[in-house]
């Protein structure tokens, strides 16, 4: 009703819009992806559930290729910066995110994140920039954060039936990582189930099998990251 | 839990759309949501009343949420607003 006396039904109008609900997030990714190639770098975004050894990958990765290649990280959790401090004892440049909460991060974040690495480290080239997601399986999947690469991490206890269980992380990744492989003596986790159904979900995805800390399969991975970057 | 974030956003888009279009009132809100899109339907209903109870704008409007059976869609279809 209209209230102004005129005795009038306001005019009542449809507006089709058709625009994702994540229009304003997916402008400023773009933004991010023109930011990180400015710098001469690819981005990587890392996904999983809280322990499945994103930081301890990171760790290895930075030891092992650091000599090659300039890296970046920018940390997602939702409180402390202890993950910030374990790539900072690297010598890397890296910017903690803390979400104080909220189960994801998103571009905004993101684009703070990289004007803050740019300013603190003075740091105007790049090769490569790794986001390490906040640990959840659910969330992260739907934010596009800017990177170039997604990769979503499963470790041998969490079980092989999770690609089944949380399919959108694994349908929007490119790549697939089992982690902890050492471990596989000592759990039920049946790869080829996991790679299996994984598959179904998403027949592009690129399988990895690693473990950080036996090294196993470390070698594929950074041929990965070097294939990555070299696009 | 992300669902609110989303819900979040849609509100921004509608105050947008409103404004544009001159409207003041928001009657119904038309949204479609895949099912690989990873979004409780349930919650996200929920953020979008909990919102609206503290939006005049979007406050009486009706949320339709669409369904399809596969897809990972996540889209702002349509609003009939006065």
């Amino acid at each position: 009703m209209c209230n102004c006396g005129c005795n009038q039904e306001p005019e009542q109008k449809t507006i089709n819009v058709r625009q994702s609900l994540l229009a304003a997030n997916k402008k400023l990714a773009d933004e991010n992806r023109l930011l990180i190639e400015k710098m001469g770098a690819l981005a990587i975004n890392m996904i999983s559930s809280p322990g499945a050894g994103k930081t301890t990958l990171l760790e290895k990765t930075i030891e092992l290729m650091d000599a090659r290649i300039k890296i970046a990280v920018i940390e997602g959790d939702i409180e402390t910066d202890r993950d910030a401090a374990r790539i900072r004892a690297k010598g890397i440049p890296v910017v903690q995110i803390t979400t104080g909460g909220a189960c994801h991060l998103d571009a905004n974040l993101i684009h703070r994140a990289i004007h803050q690495l740019q300013d603190e480290y003075r740091l105007n080239s790049l090769d490569l920039l790794i986001i390490e997601n906040v640990g959840n399986l659910v969330c992260p999947a739907a934010f596009d954060l800017g990177e170039h690469q997604r990769i979503v991490l499963l470790s041998v206890p969490e079980g092989s039936d999770k690609p089944a269980k949380y399919p959108a992380a694994f349908a929007g990744s490119d790549y697939f990582m089992i982690t902890k492989t050492d471990l596989m003596p000592y759990f039920d986790f049946k790869s080829q189930e996991a790679i299996q159904e994984a598959m179904q979900i998403n027949p592009d995805l690129q399988v990895m099998e690693l473990s950080a800390t036996s090294g196993q399969g470390m070698d594929k991975w950074l041929n990965t990251i070097e294939n990555i970057i070299n696009t | 839990m992300h669902e609110i974030s989303l819900v979040q956003n849609l509100v921004k888009q509608i105050h947008e759309l409103a404004e544009q279009n001159k409207c003041k009132r928001i009657i119904e809100v038309f949204v479609e949501i895949g099912p690989m899109a990873g979004v409780v339907i349930d919650s996200f209903r929920f953020a979008y009343e909990t919102m609206a109870a503290e939006d005049e704008l979007i406050q009486k409007s009706k949320l339709t949420i669409n369904c399809p059976t596969n897809g990972n869609q996540l889209i702002l279809q349509k609003i009939i607003m006065e």
